[in-house]
């Protein structure tokens, strides 16, 4: 069975009506295989319980597998154990919870926060409002020309010993991958606490935790063909003692009483509420996806169609690449000289192909490369090399109706 | 108020296309390339706002693209003159323009766009983001038409 059958939406016949449906948004969300999506039929259909809290069978069978797929996950991205993943709803939360649960009590008047002049909004605003909110410094590390990081900025900033350095593993603009060990390194050098946003990487690159050696790293399960709604928040064992609850409610709760309340440890104590319970069976099986042999094959193969991809966009005139192509998860952004790309999303909408058109959530990246916004092609695994043959002929002809 | 009535009564007189000329522009199309092949040949067709006429008060929210829309009552109807940074939209414009430009305020009133849209067959052609922002750009002028005395 090929990789591409797995995803049943590509032969949804509506959708190819009446040109093929080309699917190039994967940075924005990943289809599902249909491993995925019988897991999460399955659970509502034949074992739908709450976890933790049952005296019978099926809540104690549920919760088995809703702690196994944590078992899984710290597997997935090397943690030491399954202690140190929380579940949340995906990596905006995550990173906004650091900013409460670890932030309000470990940054305060005149620290430093450093973040890339590329993150996603999701890994910037959270630490700004926070620098706002405490009189901290949030410094910006300058973004070169090819869209990758100035390294030289970055380590003068560590001069400044900030207690904080939230980077992200990928661009979700332009897919170059950081040197995150070296980042995480020189940043531990100084004494930083280091969150990582790995929304992007998950999906194409091995990610070892304990390797990077960062206190946080986050991801979300859509982006890496799990269901929405589910994400991780990786939380190294060191680091625990520095993080206090944030939401109050069950299950995180060891004893109440009038007086007071004690609680019980991560992952427990950011949990509370009913969780996401189909989400992190589906998340299971997505990870499960991910780590069989003929998806690391494939995966292994995208850099092919992402090279061809990049030779077939340069040979269009007009077309300006943005960011460096090496070393990158499979994305390209561009934007084509006296166009909007509002124009031409419209017209590639026309001829069904799915690209994302705008500033993607980076408005500082944006400004420093100098451009309103751009056009975004990202791969996955079931992408071949007819979609980027349909995408580089519709976006010629695009271009030929707007230059007409 | 714009900084120069005058260059708005000319610009306004000088696009001449009417809502008669974009129907009958239109209705021999029948797919999607044509429809906006013709978008962009009407966008060209749009007087050129100059550039210190493209501030930001004249901008018209609710619209994806950037859309600046002035307007000046001259011998009982209204001058209007607009653009955008997007080309779809400039074509837009031009069609909306059509049906405004140079008309009394009773014409504006009783004019009727469901009908003008449903000929031109072009709405459904379009996200409803663009859709959106063909309206706001139509609020605005008929927002023009409510204030005047």
């Amino acid at each position: 069975m090929s990789i591409r059958s797995q995803f049943t939406l590509f032969s949804n016949q509506e959708l190819n009506t009446p040109t093929p449906f080309i699917y190039l948004d994967n940075a924005a969300t990943t289809q599902k295989p249909q491993s995925v999506i019988d897991v999460i039929t399955h659970f509502y259909q034949h074992q739908n319980a709450n976890v933790h809290r049952g005296s019978y069978n099926t809540a104690n069978q549920v919760t088995a597998r809703y702690e196994q797929a944590r078992v899984n996950l710290a597997n997935f991205i090397g943690a030491k154990s399954d202690t140190n993943i929380v579940w949340t709803k995906g990596t905006t939360e995550s990173i906004n919870l650091v900013a409460y649960a670890w932030g309000e009590t470990h940054i305060s008047d005149g620290d430093t926060i450093v973040v890339l002049g590329s993150e996603h909004h999701a890994n910037f605003v959270p630490w700004q409002q926070l620098a706002l909110r405490k009189g901290a410094n949030f410094e910006v590390v300058n973004v070169l020309e090819n869209g990758d990081l100035d390294l030289a900025h970055y380590q003068n900033l560590m001069d400044k010993k900030p207690k904080l350095v939230a980077v992200q593993h990928c661009s979700n603009a332009l897919g170059n991958i950081h040197p995150i060990k070296q980042l995480t390194e020189l940043a531990k050098q100084v004494g930083a606490t280091v969150l990582v946003d790995g929304a992007q990487a998950v999906a194409h690159i091995k990610v070892d935790v304990q390797d990077i050696g960062c206190d946080f790293y986050t991801f979300s399960g859509h982006k890496m063909y799990g269901p929405t709604g589910i994400g991780v928040l990786y939380i190294a064992e060191d680091i625990k003692h520095e993080v206090n609850p944030f939401h109050f409610g069950g299950e995180m709760i060891q004893s109440v009483t009038i007086e007071k309340t004690s609680f019980r440890p991560i992952p427990a104590l950011l949990e509370t509420g009913t969780p996401n319970i189909s989400g992190v069976l589906g998340f299971d099986a997505a990870v499960k996806f991910m780590q069989n042999e003929q998806t690391q094959h494939e995966l292994a193969s995208t850099s092919d169609l992402y090279n061809y991809l990049i030779s077939q966009l340069s040979q269009i005139d007009k077309v300006r690449l943005l960011g460096s192509t090496e070393n990158n998860i499979g994305v390209i952004s561009f934007v084509v000289d006296g166009e909007s790309v509002a124009d031409i999303g419209a017209l590639l909408n026309e001829q069904n192909i799915a690209v994302r058109c705008g500033h993607h959530c980076a408005m500082p990246l944006m400004q420093a490369l100098k451009v309103n916004g751009t056009v975004r092609v990202s791969l996955a695994i079931y992408n071949d090399k007819s979609d980027v043959d349909g995408f580089i002929n519709a976006l010629r002809k695009s271009l030929d109706i707007l230059c007409c | 108020m714009p900084t120069n009535p005058k260059i708005i009564i000319e610009l306004g007189e000088q696009f001449e296309l009417n809502e008669v000329a974009v129907i009958e522009l239109f209705s021999p199309l029948k797919n999607w390339e044509e429809k906006f092949r013709q978008l962009m040949l009407l966008g060209k067709k749009l007087p050129i706002l100059p550039i210190d006429h493209q501030l930001d008060e004249y901008l018209v929210s609710g619209c994806e693209s950037k859309v600046w829309l002035v307007h000046q009552w001259h011998n009982q109807t209204l001058s209007l003159a607009a653009t955008s940074d997007a080309k779809i939209v400039k074509g837009l414009i031009a069609v909306v323009l059509a049906a405004f430009n140079n008309k009394t305020k009773t014409q504006i009133i009783e004019f009727n766009l469901d009908n003008y849209f449903a000929q031109l067959n072009l709405l459904n052609q379009l996200s409803p983001s663009r859709a959106n922002g063909v309206h706001a750009i139509i609020n605005e002028i008929k927002s023009f038409v409510d204030n005047v005395h």
